[in-house]
């Protein structure tokens, strides 16, 4: 019995798929003759060709490129007012998801997988306001995208209130609102809002009380800012 | 209309479970990819927005976010030929068979699994079994030895069976 040929092994792909010059595939088809262990092999592989073409060359290239821009909301559209349509449609998606979110809340953390990836990112240290005696340890993370930023929080030692705001303010002092979320058990939280405010018109992020009385902060313009990016392609 | 919490909490799993598919079909039927980047989009924000129409007693899932998807591709192909449009949720009941569905979503299945290899598998897979190059040309084209593409061929093939096997779709 002759012995399995690696260098035969690994041209039985090629061979499958019919992309052997003719005196390689003569040699292999010699080798097969005689080796159960490769005829296995190619038998393991023969269906393959088949299945490939249930894809169309075109899909195979680029389909998994229009679900990355599905998944990083990069997807262009193609009129100005379907895309305005579009993303007031996608602002009303993300608050009411945040809110559903907060309201599942009684875990201490969430672990929250977002639909997008994470096209700019920029990190900073929150800080307790003057007056505020508890220390609150936590990040807010600041992802860009065309219409508006997301603001992801995540703390510990939330202050006590009944229920929480999460507000993005501009440089000119424009607040909106990003979020909303209730207690939680152990008073951690990691809760993610949308405003329209773009990233680098972005001064703070602020977390108050239901009644607007301020928590904590978070600044993003000066030193205390971090950049982190990560590519369009990034997971989750 | 409140959409139910239940719906709201998995959106972002419908959008892991269900783009990829629905995107290629939409492609399919459209013949444009931006077009179906934006009916996807539309799928997703209108099942988030009309959840409660959701009623998983008459279909699955799939079905019922297949049919949205049908339904505005329908739209896009009527404003081409400037023929009126129905709703997102009209019509549910014709044209779209289980098998239509099945087949995209083991059409989308391959697409996922080839576009979870390296790179460079992935690269030598298209370039021999979709373009018709044989492997002393992807050598020549890339300046690697034919080895070299032999075994990214086969190595690509072995992980790719493995995956569809793990999904269901060979033994």
């Amino acid at each position: 019995m002759t012995a399995p040929d690696p260098h035969v092994h690994t041209e039985l792909g090629a061979y499958v798929l019919g992309a052997l010059e003719p005196v390689d595939r003569h040699r292999v088809e010699g080798h097969l003759a005689d080796c159960a262990s490769c005829r296995d092999e190619l038998s393991e592989l023969s269906v393959m060709p088949a299945l490939l073409d249930r894809l169309s060359p075109e899909e195979a290239m680029t389909s998994f490129e229009g679900v990355d821009r599905l998944r990083s909301g990069t997807v262009e559209r193609s009129s100005a007012a379907e895309r305005r349509r579009y993303e007031r449609a996608l602002r009303r998606w993300r608050w009411a998801t945040s809110v559903a979110a907060a309201a599942a809340a009684i875990l201490a953390v969430f672990v929250w997988t977002p639909w997008e990836g994470s096209p700019d990112r920029l990190v900073v240290q929150v800080v307790a306001l003057a007056g505020e005696p508890q220390t609150v340890e936590g990040t807010v993370a600041a992802y860009a995208w065309e219409w508006g930023t997301t603001v992801e929080l995540e703390v510990a030692s939330l202050p006590a209130a009944d229920a929480y705001a999460i507000w993005a303010i501009s440089e000119t002092g424009h607040r909106e609102r990003a979020g909303t979320w209730g207690p939680t058990a152990h008073r951690s939280a990691r809760v993610r809002g949308a405003s329209a405010i773009p990233r680098d018109q972005l001064a703070r992020v602020e977390v108050t009380d239901l009644g607007g009385e301020p928590l904590f902060a978070a600044d993003f313009a000066g030193e205390g800012a971090v950049t982190s990016r990560a590519g369009p392609g990034s997971p989750g | 209309m409140e959409p139910s919490r239940e719906t709201i909490s998995s959106i972002e799993d419908l959008h892991d479970r269900y783009a990829g598919p629905l995107y290629l079909f939409a492609w399919r039927r459209l013949g444009d990819r931006q077009a179906a980047e934006e009916a996807v989009q539309d799928t997703l924000v209108r099942a988030w927005q009309h959840a409660a129409r959701f009623d998983p007693a008459r279909g699955s899932l799939s079905s019922w976010l297949f049919t949205i998807t049908r339904n505005l591709t329908n739209d896009r192909l009527r404003r081409r030929d400037h023929r009126p449009e129905e709703t997102a949720f009209g019509d549910e009941n014709t044209g779209l068979t289980d098998g239509d569905i099945d087949r995209t979503l083991e059409a989308w299945q391959l697409a996922e699994a080839l576009g979870e290899l390296h790179d460079e598998h992935r690269l030598a897979i298209i370039e021999v079994h979709y373009l018709g190059f044989t492997i002393r040309e992807v050598a020549e084209r890339h300046g690697i030895p034919e080895g070299t593409v032999k075994s990214r061929v086969y190595y690509g093939l072995r992980t790719l069976r493995l995956r569809l096997e793990e999904k269901g779709m060979t033994r």
